[in-house]
C-alpha cells in the first residue's frame, strides 16, 4: 500500500469503518511507515483533544431547574388544550342528545319549511340577478368558505382528541 | 449505574416526577455538551436541551424499550440541534471558559480554547460530523442516515474535518510560540 492511499484511509482505520481486509493491509502499512504512524497519532490526538474541549464545556449552573420549568409549563399548556378539545368535543355532539327533545323537533321543522320555500324560490332569483352579480356572489362564497376553513383550523389544530379519550 | 438509570426510566414512564427529575439531573451535562458543541451558542443550547427534555416527557410512555432511553434521548438532541442548524445559522458568542470556571491549570483551559476556536473555524458540515463521531459516537451509516448523505461522503467529511482541525491547531500553536 502507498502512503498517499494509506493516509486518505487512515481516519476510517481509526473508527474501525474499512472493510476487514483493508483494515488489515492499513494496519501492515502503519507498523512499517514512520510518516503514516506521524498522521496516525496526530489524528488519535485530534480525536482526544476534541473529546476533551466538549466534555469540559461548562454546564450553566440551573439549568436543570430551567428544564424542570420548562416541562411543567408545558404539561400545563397541554392540561389546557385536554380541557379545550373536551370543551369543543362536548359543544360538538351536545345536539345528538337533545336531537329528540319537542322544541328541537319543532325548530328542525321550522328549518325545514324555511328550506323547503328558499329551495322552490331559488331558480327564478336566480334568474333575475345578473351574471356579473352571479359571479360576484360566487367568488365571494368561495372566499368566504375560505376565510372560515382557515379560522377553523387555526382553532382546532392544537386540539388533543387522543388524549381526551385515552 | 445502567439498572439504576432503567428503574428510573421505568418509573419515569410510569409518571413519577421524581423519576423524571432524576433523569434530568443525570442528562442534562451530557445533553447540553452535545448542543453546545453543535450549535456553538449557549443559550441556543440551553433552549434545545429544554426542548428535548419537553419532547421525552411528552413521549416516554410510547419508548417501548427502557435500555433504549439513553441512545433514544441523544437522538431526540441530536436531530432538534440538526433542525435549528437547517433552519438558521446560530449567533456566535465568543464565551471565555475561564470565565466560567478557574478549577482546571491554565494550560488546559487555553488548550481548549484553541480546540473551540478551531471547531468554530473548520465549518458548520464538518464540525457537525465530527461531533456525532467523536463526541456521540455514531457509527458511518448512522451519521449517513442522520444527515441524508451518502456513506461516502460521511467518510471523506471525517477524515478532511479531522485534517482541517488539526491544521488550524497545528497554525495557533506555531501562531503562540
Amino acid at each position: 500500500m502507498k502512503c498517499v492511499d494509506c493516509c486518505e484511509l487512515i481516519s476510517a482505520y481509526l473508527d474501525q469503518e474499512l472493510e476487514p481486509h483493508i483494515q488489515a493491509k492499513v494496519q501492515e502499512h502503519l507498523k512499517i511507515c514512520p510518516e503514516c504512524q506521524t498522521v496516525q497519532a496526530s489524528l488519535t490526538e485530534v480525536r482526544t483533544l476534541l473529546y476533551d474541549c466538549i466534555d469540559a464545556a461548562p454546564v450553566p449552573e440551573g439549568l436543570c431547574t430551567k428544564v424542570m420549568t420548562a416541562v411543567a409549563r408545558d404539561q400545563a399548556k397541554v392540561r389546557r388544550q385536554i380541557q379545550l378539545t373536551a370543551f369543543v368535543l362536548l359543544l360538538l355532539t351536545s345536539p345528538v342528545f337533545v336531537l329528540f327533545t319537542p322544541l328541537i323537533t319543532r325548530l328542525l321543522h321550522l328549518g325545514y319549511v324555511t328550506l323547503s320555500v328558499v329551495w322552490r324560490s331559488w331558480p327564478p332569483l336566480l334568474k333575475s340577478i345578473s351574471p356579473q352579480t352571479g359571479w360576484t356572489l360566487g367568488i365571494s362564497a368561495l372566499l368566504l368558505t375560505a376565510a372560515a376553513s382557515l379560522i377553523a383550523w387555526s382553532l382546532l389544530r392544537g386540539l388533543r382528541v387522543k388524549e381526551v379519550f385515552s | 449505574m445502567t439498572d439504576n438509570i432503567n428503574e428510573l426510566v421505568a418509573k419515569a414512564r410510569t409518571g413519577d416526577e421524581d423519576a423524571f427529575a432524576a433523569l434530568v439531573q443525570k442528562y442534562t451535562s451530557y445533553l447540553y455538551r452535545t448542543a453546545y458543541a453543535l450549535l456553538q451558542d449557549s443559550l441556543e443550547a440551553e433552549d434545545a436541551v429544554q426542548e428535548a427534555f419537553i419532547k421525552v416527557y411528552r413521549s416516554l410512555a410510547q419508548l417501548t424499550d427502557n435500555r433504549a432511553f439513553h441512545s433514544w434521548l441523544t437522538k431526540i438532541t441530536t436531530n432538534i440541534c440538526l433542525d435549528r442548524l437547517k433552519k438558521h445559522r446560530p449567533v456566535l458568542v465568543q464565551e471565555s471558559y475561564l470565565e466560567l470556571s478557574n478549577d482546571d491549570s491554565y494550560r488546559h483551559w487555553d488548550l481548549r480554547l484553541m480546540v473551540q476556536d478551531a471547531l468554530k473555524q473548520i465549518g458548520a458540515e464538518y464540525r457537525q460530523i465530527l461531533i456525532l463521531r467523536e463526541w456521540q459516537g455514531y457509527d458511518y451509516q448512522e451519521i449517513s442516515s442522520m444527515l441524508n448523505l451518502p456513506l461516502g461522503t460521511v467518510k471523506s467529511r471525517i477524515h478532511t474535518a479531522r485534517l482541517r482541525l488539526k491544521k488550524i491547531l497545528t497554525d495557533s500553536a506555531s501562531l503562540k510560540e
